[in-house]
């Protein structure tokens, strides 16, 4: 009763008597709020020093405009070009390789009738990816190490010689790559599962009816079944496909393999940062910002149209 | 209604359940591994004997490892930064999702445009920085644990959960006069329990694992989390922290130990607290997960 | 009840943090505020001055960063520098020790942010005197006149004049600078070998590349699985290091100084560079130079040189002592690393590169409190005989003596060398020692020297006064800065990593022309060019 009343009151009042009402609200959101305002937003204003000579000595405001100075001298930039790629290239091999490995996992593991060794493989299955990503190179450097690694004393039984995994550029993606698969593979097929467990039950009692095999259901019932949540996943790594993680990449990389191995967050880090290019570094920012907002906007819209679900 | 398995039905089920079975191992190998060869022999390790469990076992390493006054100040410089970190976490977190989850809340939707932008679009990492140092945060325990205090993504969640709490239990609080923080606090934070739990050990986890803004705020050595001094140890191999002097370690090499020992041990020493709570989480884990898929 | 007292204290937990956080931020500012008028306190300080004489003036702390190498870790109980400034000029240093893995990058970071330390070690020359003159660090120069030493050293000696950028601009302290007589500060990279394996076997000091290859070629033999050429050193440093021998000299930026053209030039399209990449292809193809020398770090470098895995490297002066003795307290009484002179092919010498400027420059952040007494401090520390011994020998008769001119270590039980000896005591550190012009006439008593390894005479004896003549040293602003920062972060690692492939196979040296066509399309030719506008 009283809600509605108010909700009809409502209508009528100003901004100022609902912020008298929920005053207290306000104030709890305003935390986050600020604190948002701080680290997210500032930088983005911060945006600026890309069209500025920025001078640490006297700040951003006082630095002088050079224009776009800086874009041009990036997308003039052959090894900026080079740093692109690599992204490009390291996100695009990364995404047909780890997408699928998920999908079949959760098929896989759907398949199987033992409750109990279900929930086994599955709770060993997302183990990885609480390791974190330091943990995770320091293990991948034992492992490949050329002297004491197993990958290694492997091939040596075949007579193979060693091969230097870290330190030959060929190998970075690989390596790369099959490490995203073993830390993300059980994680990422939590969202598969929960979408198979969302499948109507009765459509596999009448494809029994009907006389399916497994493959057939699977093929007909399971993959359909999970094709809006596949499309989404695929969408949003696709507008992530510059965002290339900086902290893999950077533990990963030796200056041997710098050539693939650089990507354009590590090539902000070290030209904006360290070398102290800061307005460089922040043009180049921006530029990876904006193609990244342009992708996720176009693949939200997608999304949207193939499974009426927006990614937010 | 039972139905009778084919032949091919069997061969599938064979296979399937032989290679889900490989990949569990595949997910467990490498921590074996790396177990194994912390306690192993140096002899062992050089001729590849290592490969499930130790060879020669002995326990310097660790002796070495915990008797290091960087990486036992850097573990508690972690349990600090992770403690506060996970309670800012989960102030900001809360004070965001409580008031969007309520209907009547005038600007909701400009809110939750406002914080849900931030995902998609990003300063950048050099002004960011600048933002940090400008607050004086830089080389400071702030630098790691205010900037990502707002998780976006948990607060869905954590508003999905509060949305499920019924209406009538807050008309009744307003009833006898209880504040909107104190309907907050006392009546969905204690309902929310379950999420709560989960919450705090995933920004725990985070915190413990996080390296990137160690990294990149911190400048003095004694105040680096383990991940930073884990990477100095294990990637840029600069064994010496180890508290050993270069001419002593290699003496110490030639006997039993190899810096790979130290490397591994090490590398078990940062997991263990996090292979500890595993169970926990991962009980957790889906449960959140699921929340998050639904609207996420 | 108790839900009640959790929640009251998940409250006051929650207020207290955010307290803190505010407070966090406004203790920032105040320092900063603390820090601004330098000019007001340079009058207040000048009058501490001047009570001196009647009383002990006021302690003062000056905040510090500096490269914290892993072989000589920060020990501020042994480290004698910091007791005898406190003692003689009641000067305290606050010391921020940053692994040297990533002590550039902080400092770049500290510098762009504007948030350095009073004190910053190891800083980059252009990018100190860049920012110096942008009024980052303190303009040392108006301060001269309170500084009789470093003005004799400007007078005196050839180093100085590089440090200063214009005529009353001068912001670089350098530290650790080349000398002949002191030739352990001059040399970086030597080669050195097996002594005690070579003995057994009849085996000589190469004398050209030829013999070099046949002296790996013989270790190899001895030890089939093994690699004799082990490194830890990025390939551009090899190179240097062997150039020489084919007549040339450069370093880290590939370029030659012909002294009669008074210009600098390419290395890459000289012969001699060819010659030396295909002997080192030649080695790594043979299995005579490890298979994974570019990526090899220094522990690994280190297993192998000490046990018998690796034979032949280059690497430190210092370090053919280091490995002996680690090798030895090992157990492995025989063994000896030792020094010898890098090989030469007709045209080239059996000389060694030897640096032409100073290791490295610290900065004086310009809002410092009281820069005279730091000054005073500097002077004395970095620019008299005696503080220049603090540094590179520390305090005397603790750990070294000397008899007029002629200094011996002081060794003991848990400083038996002269690595352990600067590890100990703090001293020979980079950022730590400076130049006195009549520090120079010093040397060190390494022929006399009893409790002085045999490996390290050796070294000292077989490298007395083989470096190379000395290359002018350029220095960069402005748009050149540019020029040499673009090269520092693009240009030089691709032509590091080029040149590894060609040592790998992994291009084939019929494109060696194609390469260096390629360097001038990324503008190395450029590069040049502005070095030499620089110079002139």
């Amino acid at each position: 009763m009283q809600a509605t009343a108010n909700s009809y009151v409502e209508k009528k009042k100003g901004i100022l008597y609902f912020l008298k009402r929920d005053w207290m609200l306000y104030l709890i959101i305003s935390i986050p709020i600020i604190h948002t305002f701080i680290f997210k937003y500032c930088p983005m204003g911060g945006i600026v020093i890309a069209f500025k000579q920025f001078n640490p000595m006297v700040g951003i405001f006082k630095s002088d405009w050079v224009g776009v100075k800086y874009f041009k001298q990036f997308l003039s930039d052959s090894t900026f070009w080079n740093v692109f790629k690599n992204t490009i290239l390291l996100s695009i091999y990364n995404l047909l390789w780890s997408t699928p490995m998920p999908i079949f996992f959760a098929l896989m593991l759907n398949e199987v009738r033992s409750t109990r060794f279900k929930k086994t493989i599955q709770t060993i299955s997302y183990l990885p990816y609480f390791v974190s990503t330091v943990v995770m190179v320091g293990i991948i450097f034992q492992i490949l190490s050329p002297t004491t690694g197993i990958v290694n004393h492997i091939l040596s039984l075949f007579h193979i010689p060693p091969i230097m995994f870290m330190g030959e550029s060929k190998w970075f993606r690989t390596i790369y790559i099959a490490s995203g698969i073993w830390q993300g593979t059980g994680y990422s097929a939590i969202m598969y599962f929960a979408a198979l467990t969302n499948i109507d039950q009765e459509l596999y009692e009448a494809a029994n009816i009907d006389g399916a095999g497994r493959w057939g259901r699977m093929i007909h019932i399971t993959l359909p079944g999970i094709m809006p949540i596949i499309a989404v996943m695929f969408l949003l790594n696709i507008g992530n496909v510059l965002q290339v993680s900086f902290e893999k990449v950077i533990l990963m990389q030796k200056p041997i393999t710098i050539d693939v191995a650089e990507v354009i967050n590590s090539y902000v880090y070290k030209r904006g940062l360290v070398g102290m290019d800061y307005s460089y570094g922040t043009a180049v920012g921006l530029f990876q910002s904006i193609i990244s907002f342009v992708l996720l906007i176009f693949a939200n819209k997608i999304s949207k149209k193939l499974s009426e679900t927006s990614l937010w | 209604m039972k139905i009778q398995r084919s032949m091919g039905e069997k061969i599938f089920d064979f296979f399937n359940i032989l290679l889900l079975s490989l990949f569990g191992l595949l997910c467990l190998y490498p921590i074996i591994y790396i177990t194994a060869m912390s306690f192993s022999d140096s002899w062992a390790i050089l001729e590849g004997k290592v490969w499930l469990y130790p060879v020669g076992f002995h326990l310097d390493a660790y002796e070495i490892v915990f008797s290091d006054g960087n990486i036992l100040r850097s573990y508690l410089n972690t349990i600090i930064y992770t403690t506060v970190g996970t309670l800012f976490n989960l102030t900001v977190v809360t004070c965001a999702a409580y008031p969007l989850s309520k209907k009547r809340l005038k600007g909701k939707h400009f809110f939750s445009l406002y914080f849900v932008f931030t995902i998609l679009f990003s300063g950048g990492l050099v002004p960011t920085f600048l933002v940090v140092q400008k607050l004086g945060f830089y080389n400071t325990i702030w630098a790691v644990t205010v900037p990502g205090a707002m998780s976006v993504f948990y607060m869905i969640i954590l508003r999905t959960n509060f949305e499920q709490v019924p209406d009538a239990l807050e008309e009744a609080a307003v009833i006898d006069g209880m504040s909107d923080f104190g309907i907050m606090t006392k009546i969905y934070m204690p309902l929310s329990k379950p999420i709560y739990a989960a919450l705090t050990l995933f920004f725990a986890i985070g915190h413990w694992n996080s390296f990137f803004n160690a990294f990149i705020y911190l400048q003095d050595k004694s105040k680096f989390p383990l991940q930073v001094i884990l990477k100095e140890i294990v990637i840029a191999n600069t064994m010496n922290d180890l508290g050993t002097s270069a001419v002593g370690s290699s003496a110490m090499e030639a006997t039993k130990l190899l810096s790979e020992n130290l490397k591994c041990a090490t590398i078990i020493v940062v997991m263990l607290p996090i292979m500890a709570v595993y169970p926990f989480v991962q009980k957790h884990f889906v449960k959140g997960m699921m929340i998050g898929a639904v609207k996420g | 009840m108790s839900k009640k007292m959790k929640q009251l204290v998940a409250h006051v937990v929650v207020v207290v943090m955010m307290s803190l956080l505010l407070g966090g931020c406004s203790n920032g500012k105040e320092t900063k505020v603390e820090n601004q008028p330098s000019s007001s306190t340079a009058d207040s300080s000048s009058k501490v001055e001047s009570d001196s004489s009647e009383t002990k003036r006021e302690p003062i702390t000056y905040t510090l960063m500096f490269a914290e190498h892993p072989s000589q870790p920060f020990k501020p109980d042994t480290w004698v520098f910091l007791d005898v400034i406190k003692e003689k000029f009641n000067v305290n240093f606050d010391i921020q020790p940053i692994p040297s893995s990533s002590y550039t990058d902080k400092v770049n970071m500290a510098i762009a942010s504007n948030s350095i330390t009073d004190i910053v070690n190891s800083v980059d020359l252009n990018t100190l005197n860049d920012m110096g003159g942008k009024g980052m660090f303190l303009n040392l120069w108006d301060y001269i006149d309170q500084m009789p030493n470093a003005k004799k050293a400007f007078d005196t000696i050839d180093y100085m004049a590089p440090c200063k950028l214009s005529d009353d601009q001068w912001y670089a302290i350098p530290s650790k600078v080349p000398h002949a007589n002191m030739m352990k500060m001059s040399i970086d990279f030597i080669t050195m070998a097996r002594g005690d394996i070579m003995k057994d076997n009849g085996l000589s000091a190469p004398k050209t590349f030829d013999d070099l290859y046949g002296l790996l070629k013989s270790f190899k033999d001895l030890s089939p699985k093994s690699s004799p050429w082990v490194t830890r050193l990025g390939v551009n440093n090899m190179l240097y290091c062997l150039a020489p021998g084919v007549g040339i000299t450069f370093d880290t930026d590939y370029t030659v100084y012909d002294f009669n053209a008074k210009s600098f030039s390419s290395a890459l399209t000289d012969e001699g560079f060819r010659y030396l990449v295909e002997f080192m292809n030649k080695c790594y193809k043979d299995g005579l130079l490890d298979q994974e020398y570019a990526i090899s770090d220094t522990k690994q470098w280190e297993d192998k040189i000490v046990s018998g895995k690796g034979f032949f490297a280059i690497d430190y002066f210092a370090r053919p002592e280091m490995m002996t003795n680690a090798a030895r307290t090992a157990g492995n009484n025989e063994y000896v690393l030792e020094a010898m002179l890098p090989p030469a092919k007709e045209g080239g010498e059996q000389k060694v590169y030897a640096k032409n400027e100073a290791v490295s420059y610290q900065g004086i952040n310009a809002k410092v409190k009281s820069p005279e007494r730091l000054m005073e401090v500097y002077d004395w520390w970095f620019f008299s005989e005696e503080g220049s011994l603090l540094g590179f020998f520390g305090k005397e008769d603790v750990s070294y003596t000397r008899k007029d001119k002629v200094i011996s270590y002081k060794y003991s039980e848990d400083a038996s060398n002269i690595n352990d000896i600067a590890s100990k005591y703090g001293t020979d550190y980079y950022g730590f020692m400076g130049l006195a012009p009549g520090f120079f006439d010093y040397t060190i008593n390494y022929k006399n020297d009893e409790s002085m390894s045999d490996a390290l005479k050796n070294t000292f004896a077989v490298y007395d006064g083989q470096t190379v003549e000395n290359r002018p040293v350029v220095i960069y602003s402005g748009d050149a800065l540019e020029a040499r920062k673009n090269f520092i972060t693009n240009l030089q690692p691709y032509l590091d990593n080029e040149i590894n492939k060609f040592i790998m196979g992994v291009r084939p040296l019929s494109e060696w022309d194609a390469f260096i066509k390629e360097c001038n399309g990324k503008e190395f030719n450029n590069y040049i060019e502005t070095k030499n506008s620089v110079h002139k």
